[in-house]
């Protein structure tokens, strides 16, 4: 097996915000391999968009990343724990945007309002790369041509606001990808998009990834993307992977009963007017009071009483590799979890 | 950029004429005309009125013509010639009792403006940026003192402490022996160390406010995602604040030099009267009592001239900085 590029245990981002505390993430384990996509689905709020940036260490203060390693393979060959590092130091700042980059929810307010497209993309480039003005020029306008913006000499001197809202993703896809990072982190980078828009940068994202050979961690709760572009995903619950596996066995074979939740909730072509859409029972517990034992037990379908409110799953491996945090699959070869990520 | 400046030097003189019109209407609006008060004063203080001279006035400005006509002498002399009309209070041309006052009243608001632009930069930016520090919130409370404490008061204060502690003469913007010398260095050393007083005492108010504007901007600014996204991409701390979200805070900034300027010009009268300031508020209140009404009417065209002019200059300025507003 290859390295992988980065392997994240017990990951803890929390909020303390007046003597409480929000545990936005909660102890994720997360492997992201060379090359590949992996997905993280999960129902809006379950602490998807904290872990994302607490990879890039840019939580939004009074948010704070407490525990856990973030383990990056760095192009150097050097091993370094993310979650170690100053979030204002020079090393984490050497990788944002050269190594791992992010693209955002909102393309409408994810670049500076008041500099040009060009400018945006070339003080990256100067940044990372060292190159001259004129060298960064020619690369922003390589990097314009990659994602399929017409006239890209032109577009350098657009401002954002003179661009729509796919041709703004489209630009800020090229500033992520302007230092050919080896991950590419995208926070629903669809989702404020219309349909059309959605399916266009959906595959520019796939092409660039089998041109670049980066990583993409993909975020995303809309199980039909998952299905087109995941090579593995992991699903989410109030800050917690409940199931990593491979996209087919996620489909066909899936074993926490709230990602066979997620896929009945699926509208599916076929279904009668009038039929019901199933969904997952009751709402997302506060992140403050999560419930005891194993948090999806008061909306679980096939909850054991008496267990499930109680014990609290540790991470289970299956035989073919699927990662599962549910009673209900303890029996089978139980791996110790990383220190912190019980509790 | 160039159809937008044309665009707005053309709203501006429109603006100025209509300032015009309601300047000329101000003058117009003392019961009986210029010239009958004049000759009524000149008389009453028992002097012979030249018949020759009344209707030279008379032609001059042409009374007894219709009001257009009226009109038309009176601002055609002023843009041509640079002839205000007559001030009857004191008897001399409008325009050599005005000139050095808006010069001063002038070169005062500017330097006052600069004074507001240094403290209220940086100090709003740090009380953004740690907006939970004792640093931020001092700012804070000195600004709502600054805001709530009339400017006379703080400007008795300054003179009490600039005549005890540093021997200054007290008000004015020169000492007793420039006062009526003319103009040459030493004199501009003298107005120099006077100007501290009325700039700071000019300022306060403004700086409290902008600080405030400056605070409450960047502090939206900051929680946008475009600054999360320059983070995101390895820019150092100082880049990611400056480069970006105080770019976009700046705007009211700029924006202040339309409303600062007319400000201090024709609101200072309080302040100028007691630190006894050669400015042209306390002249326009004056004559404004006296109906002395060539003058109140030319004081009244050039602050608002002033008004727009500053308004003009403000929105290029914001032009230039926010490429939204130069497009749209
Ligand atoms: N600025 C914040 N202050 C306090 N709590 C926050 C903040 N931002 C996010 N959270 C908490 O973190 C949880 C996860 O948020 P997020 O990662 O944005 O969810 P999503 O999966 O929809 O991306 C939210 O439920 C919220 O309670
Ligand atoms: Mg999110």
């Amino acid at each position: 097996m290859t390295q992988p590029l980065l392997e994240i245990s017990g990951l803890k981002t929390h909020f303390g915000v007046g003597g409480t505390t929000i545990r936005a993430v909660d102890g994720v384990d997360l492997v992201v391999n060379p090359g590949e996509t992996v997905c993280l689905v999960g129902e809006s709020g379950c602490g998807k968009s904290m872990m994302a940036r607490s990879i890039l260490r840019i939580v939004p203060p009074p948010g704070q990343v407490t525990a856990g390693q973030i383990n990056l393979h760095r192009q150097s060959g050097k091993v370094v724990d993310l979650a170690a590092l100053d979030p204002k130091g020079a090393e984490i700042r050497s990788i944002r945007g050269r190594e791992v980059a992010m693209i955002f929810q909102e393309p409408m307010t994810a670049l500076g309002p008041v500099q040009t497209i060009g400018s945006q993309i070339t003080d990256a480039i100067q940044l990372h790369l060292k190159v001259s003005r004129k060298e960064a020029r020619n690369q922003a306008i390589e990097v314009l041509t990659r994602v399929g913006m017409p006239r890209p000499e032109q577009r350098l001197e657009a401002y954002p606001f003179q661009l729509s809202g796919g041709m703004r993703q489209r630009a800020m896809i090229a500033l992520a990808l302007s230092c050919q990072p080896r991950l590419l982190i995208a926070d629903e980078p669809t989702t404020a998009l219309d349909v059309t828009t959605q399916a266009v940068i959906l595959d520019l994202i796939r092409d660039l990834q089998a041109e670049m050979g980066m990583a993409v961690l993909f975020i995303t709760h809309d199980l039909g993307v998952v299905a087109e572009i995941a090579d593995s995903v992991a699903v989410m619950y109030l800050g917690r992977v409940v199931e990593r596996a491979a996209v087919d066995d996620i489909f066909h074979n899936a074993r926490h009963p709230y990602t066979r939740g997620l896929l009945r909730s699926i509208p599916r072509l076929g279904i009668r007017v009038g039929e019901e859409l199933d969904t997952i029972e009751g709402m997302v517990p506060n992140p403050f009071n999560r419930p005891s034992g194993c948090s999806f037990h008061p909306r679980c379908v096939e909850m054991i009483p008496g267990r499930c409110d109680r014990v609290d799953p540790s991470r289970t491996r299956l035989p073919d590799g699927t990662e599962v945090r549910c009673l209900l699959h303890e029996p089978h070869r139980q791996e110790t979890a990383p220190a912190g990520a019980l509790q | 950029m160039l159809a937008f400046m044309l665009r707005r030097f053309i709203y501006m003189v429109v603006t100025l004429f209509l300032v015009s019109i309601l300047s000329f209407a101000i003058i117009q609006l003392p019961p009986g005309d210029y010239l009958s008060s004049m000759v009524a004063g000149m008389s009453a203080e028992g002097q012979q009125v030249d018949q020759q001279f009344i209707n030279a006035m008379r032609d001059r400005y042409g009374l007894g013509d219709p009001v257009y006509v009226q009109y038309w002498k009176w601002i055609s002399g002023i843009v041509l010639r640079g002839d205000f009309g007559q001030s009857f209070e004191w008897n001399r041309p409008v325009s050599s009792l005005i000139y050095e006052r808006m010069g001063l009243t002038l070169l005062l608001s500017v330097a006052t403006l600069f004074f507001i632009w240094a403290v209220a930069f940086p100090i709003g930016i740090y009380s953004a940026i740690r907006k939970n520090s004792f640093g931020a919130h001092l700012a804070t409370l000195v600004g709502f003192i600054g805001l709530a404490i009339p400017n006379f008061l703080i400007a008795l204060v300054f003179m009490y402490l600039s005549f005890r502690y540093f021997g200054q003469s007290v008000g004015g913007l020169f000492s007793p022996q420039y006062e009526n010398a003319s103009w040459s260095l030493a004199k501009v050393g003298d107005l120099i160390a006077h100007m501290w007083i009325p700039i700071i005492v000019l300022g306060t108010a403004g700086t409290a406010t902008l600080i405030r504007i400056m605070r409450a901007n960047l502090l939206d600014e900051l929680n946008k995602p475009y600054v999360t996204t320059a983070r995101a991409m390895g820019h150092p701390e100082h880049v990611v604040l400056l480069k970006y979200p105080v770019r976009v805070a700046l705007n009211p900034f700029v924006s202040t030099v339309g409303w600062v300027l007319p400000g201090l010009v024709s609101g200072a009268t309080i302040t100028a009267i007691v630190l006894n300031l050669p400015m042209s508020g306390p002249m326009l209140l004056r004559s404004l009592l006296t109906q002395d009404m060539y003058l109140a009417g030319s004081f009244i065209l050039l602050l608002s001239t002033l008004t727009v002019i500053g308004t003009l200059i403000s929105d290029i300025l914001l032009a230039w900085l926010d490429p939204r507003i130069r497009y749209s």
